[in-house]
């Protein structure tokens, strides 16, 4: 009898903190990774007006609960976007400095890990089931805020990632914030997710 | 072409326009620019380029689609020191027939610099070596090259936002290929419709200060998967063996 209690409390607790796999973009069926390969249209009013370089400092996204502290990624020396690396930053959301910072004219771009081995979920675990029309907050060093909306949720594969739609010019201040996404397969080379979650927003 | 039309080919010519004013400061330097290519004579078709520039080599990226299918496109880099850097609307249709053909084009963009062929010679004078051009499959082309040498005025020209990009062909009276009696203004044995221009864009500086290589690698892929497994199989085997102890000792009883 106790090995029927202890057992099933085992298998209760190994099943309760089993974490679910990442979201995927909905709606799922037009959002494959190979089907979303078309620029999304951007929407809504044009705001044509760009800030002057001020840092930013803080990321809110309040429908899916992340409110993080900014931390800095630049390019690695082979080109690729750098990634926070395992430590006090890895779980915080980070701006890429060779974009533009959020309110400039241009796509400033944010990244954050999916998961990570040390705490699981990570600061983007939930992006991919963002909505358009949703909110996106940034504060900046001056204590000023940009307000941002969604206006597409993208898997891109990582193997044919549309540079230009992601990083190409904008007319307006814009924000794009990745992380990873797809099927997880370990052995995949060069990470084991297979595509990436890539959010559009415009400044409102 | 009635008003209708001129004021729908006008607009994305216009767009463009405003792109540029919101361009930032003009520099000469190595680095990439980027132009959104907009149809020009109800082409229909869209595409973006890509060119950077390392000292006078430049590498060019084109993708397109909508052209007409299954033909070949000649594709240019268009730069005149005295042309407006622009792509051209219908007040420079000069003769009024309601078609921009590639010479109208001139004062906006000025002329062939660089020839994109797949192959061979990329200079102004392969503008017509229509065999060693993309064929657009399905409409759409992809284009990459690297290694092409260019004069320093014409590598500074790219990095100062003054070049333009136009791909060539339209198909007027949609019979699917290039034909019309209308000759072309650069080769009479040809159509107007094998090299009036389909789509055009400036190449401008990237907002970018550097342009990632890719996506980013952001997960590890620790809540995929089963992360718990040898405390579920612990639990199992337990679990298995304790239902087996009691259904035996229900056994005992039920016997009696």
């Amino acid at each position: 009898m106790l090995l029927l209690v202890g057992g099933g409390t085992a298998v209760g607790i190994g099943l309760l903190k089993q974490q679910p796999a990442p979201p995927a973009p909905r709606p799922a069926g037009s959002l494959t990774s190979h089907a979303s390969s078309a620029a999304p249209s951007p929407s809504g009013p044009a705001t044509p007006v760009g800030d002057k370089p001020i840092r930013p400092v803080e990321l809110q996204i309040p429908s899916i609960g992340v409110r993080s502290r900014l931390t800095v990624v630049g390019l690695n020396p082979d080109g690729t976007l750098a990634v926070p690396k395992p430590g006090k930053d890895y779980d915080k959301a980070a701006w890429f400095n060779g974009s533009p910072t959020p309110g400039q004219i241009g796509p400033a771009v944010i990244e954050g890990h999916v998961d990570g081995k040390v705490n699981g979920p990570s600061v983007f675990y939930r992006l991919g089931s963002l909505k358009p029309g949703r909110r996106v907050d940034v504060r900046r060093a001056d204590g000023s805020q940009v307000h941002f909306v969604v206006y597409a949720v993208r898997l891109y594969p990582k193997n044919a990632f549309p540079t230009q739609t992601v990083y190409g010019n904008t007319t307006r201040p814009e924000l794009r914030l990745i992380t990873c996404g797809g099927p997880y397969d370990k052995k995949r080379q060069g990470g084991g997710y297979p595509d990436n979650v890539v959010v559009f927003a415009y400044r409102t | 072409m009635n008003r209708i039309t001129r004021a729908a080919l006008a607009a994305p010519a216009m767009g463009l326009v405003g792109v540029l004013a919101l361009g930032g400061p003009a520099f000469a330097a190595d680095g990439s620019v980027q132009a959104q290519l907009s149809q020009l004579n109800g082409s229909g078709a869209s595409g973006t380029s890509m060119v950077t520039v390392s000292g006078t080599t430049i590498t060019v990226n084109l993708a397109a689609r909508g052209l007409v299918a299954d033909q070949p496109h000649a594709a240019h880099i268009h730069f005149g020191a005295d042309a407006r850097h622009e792509c051209p609307t219908m007040a420079d249709d000069t003769d009024k027939n309601g078609h921009l053909n590639t010479t109208e084009g001139g004062p906006a963009y000025g002329p062939v610099v660089v020839s994109l062929t797949k192959t061979g010679d990329t200079s102004a004078k392969s503008v017509l070596a229509i065999d060693r051009y993309d064929t657009a499959n399905g409409g759409k082309i992809s284009y990459e090259r690297g290694s092409i040498t260019v004069s320093q005025e014409v590598a500074d020209a790219i990095s100062n936002g003054q070049a333009v990009v136009v791909v060539h062909g339209v198909d007027y009276n949609h019979d699917g290929k290039y034909s019309g009696t209308a000759k072309s203004d650069l080769d009479p044995k040809l159509p107007t419709e094998a090299t009036d221009p389909a789509i055009c864009g400036v190449l401008s500086a990237s907002q970018m200060g550097a342009m990632p290589n890719g996506g980013a690698a952001t997960g590890d892929g620790s809540t995929t998967g089963i992360e718990y497994a040898g405390l579920i199989a612990a639990g199992s085997i337990a679990l298995l063996t304790g239902a087996a102890l009691v259904s035996r000792r229900r056994l005992v009883p039920t016997r009696r």
